[in-house]
């Protein structure tokens, strides 16, 4: 049974995402039995927050995890993303919100990130829980005002390390668009925490007994002291909701009827990949994700947090991050054998990186760092997915954070050496510019498609985002060919030559626009090549279709022709 | 029918039927949204909860068992005897700050307790009891008590000296029971002194290796001191240590220096009385980074005692086995002065797993004025070392030396 639904869940996903981009990528023209868009395109919000029934919590095995996408052989998935609207983007649901990829973002409103609260309120602090998943040293509490924090303890030895990363890349992830923690560095006062009642605790030799405030300050004990005697923490607030398990990284949940895309199929989890590049998210796995029953307006649906940042940037949790975190996978056989056989003379490129002498800052740098061999601990079924177009929808967001987002984001850390900040930002900053050089211009990178009118009539104006990223000068030419476009049969038929123009416009042959479909809308499709030697994958071209309503030009279509895998990270 | 098959055919079918639904809907009212609702409804007719697969109901079991290999403080111990022991097993039990809730390595006069008893399928027995209080008046002090209780029957003996035969080979019993009380204290991070007394009731009796003779059948006591019978012993050691590694357990750089100095009084025979003077040292020295590096270690033992003294064979310096010379049996050359070196090339072949080749080299004399560079014996080899982050797990190597290859399976670094 629940095979069948597994399967039936791929086959409706994958079904409706054929049916959205197959359509937008058939070169010539041939006949549709359904529309290709509809009135409501480009849908902007995918209503996957709709009312179900209460679903049992679904832990997934740490080791299976490992073990399965180490080990278990599987072919990387070759087919685009299919939760994406006409444009390519990825709608708002239970699962992202468009940020900072669709709006200007204040430097404050992405500091504020998820924050409903100032943090944990002062007052005495109630410990009610020691969760044992995970490997960083914390502990549940209850502040004055009901609210319950994850108390998370920086390494002993390295002071600060861990909670600045954390709080970085969750106000990152956030303003990205994926849901997080609220996060916070708060200053813990041992005197301040009361032990409830029930708490219960596993001594050394296995046995129960109630916690005790003792147990509490011995875990504290050996912690640095701030000047005025407190602890630094990071309190990470308790999602809403009831914790209903992870989610993976493949298929879809059998019994949240809301969850109809492979998980492997969802943009902006194969995006993930770009931006847990950009902050050396290594530990990016299913475990370290949570699917929360909330209750919003009445309906009861599954929310999907991202969480749990210690193992980000320089930081390991525990310790600083091992030197081949991010670059090299647990397993991987092949560079086992070269190792053994090479008697060290063959190094890796991780062997040769440098860091700081900043203990802060743990294992980070900027120089080594490749964003195309990048890895997870093991391999990720959806970062081993993800192909050009993902990576060219990632790389656009991460390049709106400014030096100064990141700069303001870094000194949120509360890094209490000045030199440290400076050196983190800087890190992030030249990490951030190679993640952008390197997705940006794996596809045909025109972007910012827009109608306006002329003297002679509409034009269609667009940017190519390389160059305006500065990942290559201008210089490049456009050729552009229109077709009519029948909505209602798909029949689509050339109407001009190609034109070629050193600059990013086109006129649009108003007379080109098919006929209306039921809704009174016509079309009309740009098929544009960007010409540029250095980069032959531009050739591929873009494809823009304009509809006319009542006299208003709009874009609804986007395509870019469905891309090449980028993967280099399958360990098959 | 494969689930490659069956998953086909209702892909096959839903597709189809999605085609239709959507053909038959009025083309006015559709939107995308209900296309999408029109999916979600359809699955919330096949919803189901989520199941595991065998493999993974295994693996979530292990992943939240309890530890079924103790229980209240008793565990299961796996061997700590000496090489050629034999399989064994026993059984354990540890309890740290006794008398205190909480275990905190950092507690003022804390109280360990460490009791084992094992034994192995050739009949090595040990029994053994150790009570540590760390931390003494919240100084770097440890204080030790140990108890052991040693039934070996098979060790091994090939006669003194550099020029002892393999063909000699013979095994001898020893049963020892050793009472040692220690301090060591650390006044500075790198640095520790300590010193140890001991109270050692050795005897050493019939081999019972039906592979070789018993030691009387080929050795007598000028030529094996101590079989004619042993006193107890009086040990007293005072030592001084400096190790700069950055890991102890399984270091990538620094240096470890030790050298310990001790007496041992044979309780009612003056003759038997000797001192000892061990050295080790270690040098980890990395080749451009942490990933590869030469480790050079020498390691001397020289005992100082009047000629016509009796040192028992069973305390004897050695040279071989898997500290010294790998390519050679355990205590493969004995005699008063024992100096041994080794060169070992090491590389990062994995992050859990180094390779190393080595070459040891090691003599024994009965004086240090013996000593001659063409004495020495050498051997090489290839090894493997499998490591966490940052604690080492266990070591393969493969020696070669003139008798042979050798084999050797550790779960210690170095020595």
């Amino acid at each position: 049974m629940a095979f069948k639904s597994f399967a039936l869940t791929i086959v409706v996903a994958t079904a409706l995402g054929a049916a959205t981009l197959d359509a937008q990528q058939a070169p010539t023209a041939k006949a549709q039995e359904s529309r290709r868009f509809y009135a409501d395109d480009p849908m902007w919000s995918d209503n996957d927050m709709r009312d179900i029934a209460p679903v049992a919590k679904d832990d997934l095995s740490k080791s299976y995890d490992f073990v399965h996408n180490t080990f278990a052989k599987r072919a990387t998935l070759r087919a685009p993303s299919v939760n994406v609207n006409t444009l390519g983007e990825v709608p708002d649901s239970s699962w992202f919100t468009n940020r900072i990829g669709v709006r200007d973002m204040t430097i404050d409103e992405v500091l504020q990130g998820p924050d409903t609260i100032e943090g944990p309120a002062p007052g005495p602090w109630e410990v009610i829980g020691h969760p044992t998943a995970g490997i960083t040293p914390k502990f549940a509490i209850r502040d004055a005002n009901g609210n319950v924090f994850l108390i998370k303890l920086d390494p002993a030895s390295i002071p600060e390390l861990a909670s600045s990363v954390e709080l970085i890349a969750t106000k990152i992830f956030h303003a990205v668009g994926y849901i997080v923690p609220e996060d916070f560095i708060a200053a813990l006062d041992p005197q301040q925490l009361r032990v409830s009642k029930d708490v219960r605790i596993k001594t050394e030799t296995g046995r129960e007994r109630a916690m005790t405030i003792a147990d509490v300050h011995t875990w504290l004990k050996h912690q640095p002291r701030q000047a005025d005697g407190t602890i630094r923490v990071l309190a990470s607030r308790w999602v809403p909701g009831k914790v209903v398990g992870s989610f993976r990284f493949t298929g879809t949940r059998p019994d949240d009827p809301n969850d109809i895309y492979p998980h492997d199929q969802r943009r902006e989890l194969r995006g993930l990949r770009v931006f847990a590049a950009w902050l050396n998210h290594d530990d990016a796995r299913s475990l370290n994700s949570i699917d929360s029953y909330v209750e919003e307006d009445g309906r009861r649906y599954i929310r999907h947090y991202l969480q749990d940042f210690g193992s980000t940037l320089g930081s390991g949790s525990t310790s600083a991050q091992q030197p081949r975190g991010g670059y090299e996978y647990l397993i991987e056989k092949d560079k086992i054998g070269k190792g053994l056989v090479t008697f060290g003379l063959w190094q890796r490129d991780w062997m040769k990186a440098k860091y700081s002498e900043l203990p802060s800052l743990g294992n980070i740098e900027s120089r080594v760092f490749d964003p195309a061999g990048w890895r997870t601990e093991y391999p990720h079924p959806a970062f081993d997915a993800m192909d050009a177009e993902d990576g060219f929808w990632a790389a656009r967001i991460a390049a709106r954070f400014s030096d100064g987002m990141i700069r303001a984001i870094v000194a949120a850390g509360k890094l209490s050496s000045p030199e440290a900040a400076e050196r983190l930002s800087r890190i992030i900053i030249e990490r951030r510019d190679k993640v952008v050089r390197h997705w940006i211009a794996g596809v045909n990178p025109l972007d910012q498609f827009e109608v306006r009118s002329g003297n002679h009539g509409p034009i269609l104006l667009f940017d190519n985002a390389a160059v305006r990223n500065g990942v290559k000068a201008p210089g490049e030419s456009y050729q552009t060919s229109w077709s009519t476009f029948d909505n209602m049969t798909g029949v689509e038929t050339s109407v001009t030559d190609v034109e070629e123009y050193s600059e990013p416009v086109a006129w649009v042959p108003v007379s080109a626009f098919g006929p209306a479909d039921s809704s009174g809308a016509r079309y009309v499709v740009a098929t544009i090549r960007t010409i540029n030697p250095a980069f032959p994958q531009w050739l591929k071209p873009v494809r823009v279709t304009l509809r006319d309503r009542d006299g208003v030009i709009d874009i609804v279509g986007i395509d870019r022709g469905g891309a090449p895998s980028v993967s280099s990270t399958t360990n098959n | 029918m494969t689930r490659t098959h069956l998953e086909r055919i209702i892909t096959i079918v839903l597709v189809l039927s999605i085609a239709s639904a959507a053909s038959a809907q009025s083309q006015d009212e559709a939107s995308r949204a209900k296309a999408l609702s029109t999916a979600r409804d359809q699955k919330a007719e096949t919803i189901a909860p989520p199941t595991r697969s065998l493999t993974e109901r295994v693996l979530h079991w292990y992943d939240n068992r309890e530890s079924n290999l103790s229980w209240n403080g008793f565990h299961l111990n796996l061997g700590n005897f000496s090489g050629g022991a034999g399989l064994a097993a026993g059984i354990g039990f540890t309890r740290h700050a006794i008398g205190s809730p909480i275990v905190d390595p950092h507690q003022a006069n804390r109280i360990d307790l460490d009791l084992s008893a094992g034994r192995s399928i050739l009949g090595y027995q040990r029994l053994s009891a150790r009570v540590d209080v760390l931390n003494v008046a919240s100084a770097p002090i440890t204080l030790s008590l140990l108890w052991r209780d040693d039934q070996m029957p098979q060790e091994d003996f090939y006669g003194l000296g550099q020029d002892s035969s393999e063909s000699h080979r013979v095994s001898y019993r020893l049963d020892t029971k050793d009472v040692t009380a220690a301090i060591e204290w650390k006044p500075f991070r790198r640095v520790y002194v300590g010193g140890a007394v001991a109270h050692l009731a050795p005897v050493l009796g019939r081999g019972t290796d039906q592979r070789f003779p018993s030691i009387e059948a080929t050795f007598d006591p000028s030529t094996a001191p101590g079989l004619a019978g042993l006193p107890k012993f009086i040990r007293a050691d005072a030592m001084l240590g400096f190790d700069w590694r950055d890991n102890a357990s399984h270091p990538r750089s620094g240096g470890h220096y030790q050298v310990t100095g001790s007496r041992f009084d044979g309780q009612g025979d003056d003759g038997t009385d000797f001192e000892r003077v061990n050295v080790h040292l270690q040098q980890i020295v990395p080749l451009g980074n942490r990933y590869r590096r030469l480790e050079l270690r020498a390691q001397a033992a020289l005992t100082g005692a009047d000629s016509l003294a009796r040192v028992p064979v069973i305390y004897m310096p050695y040279v071989g086995g898997p500290s010294t010379l790998r390519g050679f049996a355990t205590s493969r050359f004995q005699d008063r002065q024992a100096v041994s070196m080794t060169a070992e090339y090491q590389w990062e072949a994995w992050w859990a797993l180094d390779a190393a080749v080595f070459v040891d080299t090691g003599q024994v004399q009965h004086t240090v004025g013996d000593f001659a560079l063409r004495s020495f014996v050498t051997n090489y080899g290839f090894g493997l070392r499998l490591h966490s982050n940052s604690k080492f797990l266990a070591r393969l190597d493969l020696a070669y030396g003139r008798e042979g290859f050798r084999p050797l399976l550790g779960f210690k670094y170095g020595f």
